[in-house]
């Protein structure tokens, strides 16, 4: 019972969805400031269509274990807490990677071992363990979106600049993940010799690099001026209606 | 003391059946999973495999399954005339394709360790007049940006290789431009294409000793 009390304030204290929307994208993001996954982040943000697809799988599986884990709080033990969530982290990855099988099979090709490798990244055990065992299944799926689409995002502002720069062009294979998107491929530039280091291992480090900078920029630009109405009214109206709501 | 060791066995109890009836729910839900997409993963594999081989050898000249009519080519395989042209480094599986009976060309496996990094594995299609249908890339780690454009998906290059064939291609002309031969090479990357080239030969070579039992019209 004493899990009950501890329970409510955590509820009362966090399931403000705009708060957690904010989080997960913005202030928490998992990518640039807990910079949890960077191993499948680095590596295969090499095309839009290669982190989108991971993207999206990583999110399907934060989501997914932070909805059981959350519906099987009560169940959960302390001390079987860590093998039950690692044992269903295992089982939805692998849930995953079968779908993808099935139904995106050239993209499951071209990701390879990072599909499988989704258990291993650390914003699952650590959303499971700091977040959905602690709160509602509807706040924590929502956690899970919120998490996994600042995960999905990053990786995709990387895909997305590694590729134009590399190769000068964009949405590459997207009929790998989108049948119907066989022609999506924008030419916007044909280097001579492609800018090699975008594409290779130290260009996604680069690109993280300068995605933390301009975000601390940006973190600073927007605390600075507090007091100017001009800046800060978007995050003020938007706690403002969801409390209201 | 009795009673402390009681609870302790029930806890332990309490927490091994829950965590067994997680197990349990858990390997439930993945047996679901694996039931409804085996079927649909098994046809893609097959598909994949299929798109594969009609890239390098048309679906036109041939019209058996190339699956049902494959055969495992070794580095030293009994019956084959100098099999070293392949470069193979370990057991590859070939193609023999026929049309109404009659061999009309064979799919081949080849590698070569003479690239920039690593071992290039190729596939090369080459019918029954030892002109080549296709050439593809099956694996290689070649520089990104520059030995890369081997593969189609970055280069058309390699289909510069399609209707060649020894009669029609001297010997001297297997060679990239920069040599004095017949293909041209890329911009920053010669030791790629060169690689390519020689193989590519050394596999119709491989075919024209071989010729006889490779288009026998069955499985060799």
């Amino acid at each position: 019972m004493n899990t009950g009390s501890t329970e409510s304030t955590n509820y009362t204290n966090s399931t403000n969805y705009a708060d957690i929307a904010s989080k997960g994208l913005w202030h928490n993001n998992p990518g640039l400031v807990q910079l949890l996954g960077l191993c499948p982040l680095l590596a295969v943000s090499n095309s839009v269509v290669n982190a989108l697809g991971l993207g999206l799988a990583t999110m399907a599986v934060l989501t997914g274990s932070n909805l059981l884990v959350s519906l099987f709080r009560h169940q959960l033990l302390p001390a079987i807490r860590l093998p039950a969530f690692v044992m269903l982290i295992a089982s939805l990855t692998t849930c995953t990677e079968l779908v993808m099988q099935a139904w995106a099979w050239e993209l499951h090709q071209a990701l390879g071992i990072f599909i499988p490798l989704i258990v291993t990244n650390c914003v699952l055990l650590g959303r499971a363990e700091g977040f959905a065992s602690k709160h509602p299944p509807l706040a924590a799926t929502f956690d899970g979106l919120m998490m996994g689409g600042g995960f999905l995002l990053v990786l995709v502002i990387i895909g997305t600049i590694r590729e134009l720069l590399g190769t000068g062009a964009l949405f590459a294979n997207m009929h790998q993940l989108l049948p119907f998107a066989s022609d999506w491929t924008l030419h916007l530039f044909n280097p001579e010799t492609p800018f090699l280091l975008a594409i290779l291992p130290p260009g996604a480090f680069l690109v993280l690099g300068f995605l933390l900078a301009l975000k601390n920029v940006i973190d600073r630009k927007l605390t600075r001026p507090a007091a100017s109405e001009d800046v800060v009214p978007g995050s003020k109206r938007v706690r403002v209606t969801e409390q209201a709501s | 003391m009795t009673q402390n060791s009681d609870t302790l066995t029930d806890t332990m109890r309490r927490h091994s059946l829950r965590l067994g009836a997680f197990a349990v729910g858990t390997a439930l839900l993945l047996a679901v999973v694996y039931a409804l997409t085996k079927d649909r993963i098994a046809d893609q594999r097959l598909a994949t495999e299929r798109a594969a081989l009609a890239e390098v050898f048309p679906l036109a000249l041939h019209d058996n399954d190339l699956l049902d009519a494959a055969f495992i080519l070794q580095p030293d395989t009994a019956g084959f005339m100098q099999t070293h042209l392949l470069g193979l480094s370990t057991a590859r599986t070939a193609y023999a394709a026929s049309l109404t009976g009659v061999g009309s060309g064979v799919i081949l496996p080849l590698e070569t360790a003479d690239g920039y990094s690593g071992t290039i594995v190729l596939m090369i299609g080459i019918n029954a007049e030892g002109a080549i249908t296709g050439v593809r890339v099956v694996q290689h780690a070649e520089t990104p940006g520059l030995g890369d454009k081997i593969d189609t998906a970055l280069s058309p290059w390699i289909r510069s290789f399609n209707s060649r064939s020894l009669p029609n291609t001297p010997e001297v002309l297997w060679q990239v431009k920069k040599d004095g031969g017949d293909f041209d090479q890329f911009v920053g990357a010669t030791i790629t294409p060169r690689a390519v080239v020689a193989a590519v030969h050394n596999a119709l070579l491989f075919f024209d000793a071989n010729r006889e039992r490779l288009l026998a019209g069955t499985t060799p």
